[in-house]
């Protein structure tokens, strides 16, 4: 039950640098965004995700257009703003980090590396 | 056969069986209301019926055939709940308002979900408690006050104590709007009403919140101070007082300056100002316990001190030369000690002889009685008699550094009968007394004149009062009025002679018939008018002629005449 709630905490935390590494290169519209974390197992229903795009959009980190659809309603294209890029780069470099730290400590290091978290 | 409806769903026009519409609405219905602690909750239901369009756009472009009830199913299964991808976990139970089954604020529906029981049965419960001493609205506040609202179906789910998925949220407040609970509506209809006057007025409170905090914040500051400037005045006053030596006075007003300045920038730095540019030392804080110490410290020592009350009267008798006594007051007032003002009263002899006596009365408190005492011998006053002129101080004083006690000086002179009393001050009557006391007072509005002695009174002699009635003879013609035709408690009569005696309930109804008569005297009495002495001659007549036929004279018709023979032939030098 503790495992269950600290992994449910861990995703919810990646999932959000999971969708600005989604669209770090190109737009991406709602749908797509979703099948690509379902793939990854990442998302179990579709509902988590808007009110966190949502949030994101609204921080200023996220934006979109509309593109209507030949079939089927119009589609949301969503792609990161300039401080979104920035949010990218450092929560890629904190997530670069966090992997070696946590490695270094699996393969038994005893030398201790201090975790340098970006803000 | 089915029943086929149109929906529209993000502009998007499907056909669906009547049955699946009736799932699909249940479940946009249920996503509202979990988005509803959610700010942008509208954005993101747009989000998710966008999504739902697209997904039942995929089974409208397979085939031509209506949507139907498993195909929703599917669709909500993929697109579940907010949040819902926790998977199976085993929450407490907790306690929650029940927001979808409330009647006033979800107290109830929210303890019966815990439960399991029926709300009604919890409502009653609170019903019947509210006779005993109103225990019902104090537990109801109380939960209501403890308990967290409950917006999200994750939150009713806790408080049952189930898992949060996709289909177990889904499943929860089906039967909210069932009959019991619309029957329990309209019974609890007064109760919901509140609920919901209580809802409107916490919603306006916390929406204008920050005007609220601003205003009051304001006041606040305006009353502390207001508060601190009372505060120093009195600090001020004290250290002038001489209720303890001059160093501990210091001292004590040091301290109380401290704590008046420390809780202002206290009160301004952390609630006033939103960002402060200084901080205030904890020390300076844990400091502030020495002076209030102290300060309780004298509270204490003070009360002590004031503990036994004593008093002592100085009497001396002086003959008087002659029939004339000049009465003079001077301002000795010491700047370096304290001091305070002497009452000065008089009243007239009535034993013979020549003497004019002087009562001097001191009193004072102290720590017992021999403190006491010695604290009222402190007290310096004098008065001098030069032939016939009394020279009287207005003000006492304490000797050289000694402390002030509540000390007070009562000087009463008392004038021998047919005795002139020429005074700058004026003499005032005091009613309470008997026989009746004069309070010699300054007065801004009358300089006092010359007073003849007679009887208990002292009757105006100056020249405009030969033939006028002074104000001081005019309560005293109250008075015997009010004795003589009102019943026992005639001072009652005294202060509302503006009554008419019709109206008043204490009027003797011995003299009923004669209402006119009396009513006619009362308003020769009256302060807005002046009384001559021929007045007292038809107040005298109109006495005389009452229905009642009183055998011997009475108080009130003896003083009237023994008024305007005064009056008319003062005894004067």
């Amino acid at each position: 039950m503790q495992a269950q709630n600290t992994i449910t905490q861990m995703r919810r935390g990646f999932l959000e640098f999971c969708i600005v590494s989604l669209l770090a290169n190109n737009e991406v519209y709602t749908a797509e965004l979703i099948d690509r974390l379902k793939k990854a197992n990442l998302l179990v229903t579709d509902g988590t995700l808007y009110p966190l795009l949502n949030r994101l959009q609204k921080a200023g980190l996220l934006q979109y257009r509309w593109e209507e659809s030949e079939s089927g309603p119009p589609r949301k294209y969503y792609s990161l703003t300039e401080p979104g890029r920035k949010l990218l780069n450092e929560l890629d470099s904190a997530w670069q980090d966090i992997n070696e730290s946590v490695k270094l400590i699996r393969s038994g290091t005893k030398k201790l590396t201090k975790v340098q978290t970006n803000e | 056969m089915n029943k086929v409806v149109s929906i529209e769903i993000a502009g998007q026009v499907f056909s669906t069986d009547e049955e699946a519409y009736e799932v699909l609405h249940a479940y946009l219905k249920k996503i509202h209301v979990q988005l509803s602690a959610e700010e942008e909750a509208a954005d993101i239901l747009n989000d998710i019926e966008l999504r739902i369009a697209e997904l039942l756009y995929a089974f409208r472009s397979d085939d031509k055939k209506a949507i139907s009830i498993e195909q929703v199913n599917e669709v909500i299964e993929q697109v579940g709940f907010i949040d819902s991808d926790i998977e199976a976990i085993e929450t407490p139970r907790r306690f929650f308002l029940d927001q979808q089954n409330k009647i006033i604020a979800g107290v109830c529906a929210g303890l019966a979900m815990r439960f399991r029981v029926p709300a009604f049965i919890v409502r009653l419960i609170f019903l019947l408690l509210t006779p005993l001493a109103g225990l019902g609205i104090i537990l109801y506040l109380v939960f209501w006050m403890s308990f967290d609202s409950n917006t999200s179906r994750n939150a009713v789910l806790a408080a049952q104590g189930k898992a949060q998925t996709a289909k177990s949220i889904a499943a929860v407040g089906g039967k909210s709007e069932g009959a019991a609970h619309q029957i329990q509506r309209i019974i609890f209809l007064p109760f919901s009403l509140i609920g919901a006057l209580f809802t409107v007025i916490a919603n306006h409170f916390r929406k204008r919140s920050g005007g609220y905090l601003r205003i009051m914040k304001n006041i606040v500051a305006f009353v502390l101070l207001g508060f601190a400037t009372t505060a120093c005045i009195i600090m001020y006053a004290a250290f002038n007082a001489r209720v303890f030596p001059t160093l501990i006075a210091l001292l004590l007003f040091i301290a109380a300056m401290y704590l008046v300045v420390l809780g202002l920038a206290i009160y301004f730095r952390d609630y006033y100002l939103s960002n402060p540019h200084f901080q205030i030392a904890r020390r300076l804080k844990v400091g502030a316990v020495i002076p209030a110490g102290m300060l309780v410290a004298t509270m204490f020592f003070l009360l002590n001190a004031w503990d036994v009350y004593q008093q002592e009267t100085i009497e001396r008798s002086y003959p008087l030369a002659g029939n004339l006594l000049n009465l003079q007051f001077i301002e000795d007032r010491p700047l370096d000690t304290a001091y305070g003002s002497v009452r000065i009263s008089m009243k007239t002899s009535d034993s013979p002889g020549n003497q004019v006596r002087i009562a001097v009365d001191y009193s004072g408190y102290g720590f017992n009685a021999a403190n006491a005492e010695e604290n009222l011998r402190n007290v310096e006053y004098v008065y001098a008699l030069n032939g016939n002129t009394l020279e009287l101080n207005e003000f006492w004083s304490l000797s050289e550094g000694e402390l002030s006690r509540g000390q007070r000086v009562n000087v009463l002179i008392e004038v021998p009968q047919n005795v002139a009393v020429r005074s700058l001050w004026p003499l005032v009557i005091n009613r309470d007394g008997s026989p009746y006391i004069y309070s010699v007072g300054h007065s801004y509005y009358d300089d006092g004149g010359t007073y003849l002695a007679s009887g208990e009174y002292f009757h105006e002699v100056d020249a405009g009062f030969r033939d006028r009635l002074s104000e001081n003879e005019r309560v005293v013609l109250q008075d015997k009025f009010c004795e003589e035709f009102y019943i026992s408690e005639y001072r009652n009569c005294r202060y509302h002679i503006q009554m008419p005696v019709q109206r008043n309930y204490q009027f003797d109804r011995a003299f009923q018939e004669d209402l006119e008569t009396i009513e006619q005297v009362r308003t020769y009495l009256l302060p807005n008018r002046s009384l001559f002495v021929s007045n007292l001659y038809e107040v005298n007549d109109l006495i005389q002629n009452l229905s009642v036929n009183l055998t011997a004279m009475s108080e009130f018709q003896e003083y009237l005449l023994y008024l305007a023979e005064v009056k008319l032939n003062p005894q004067l030098l």
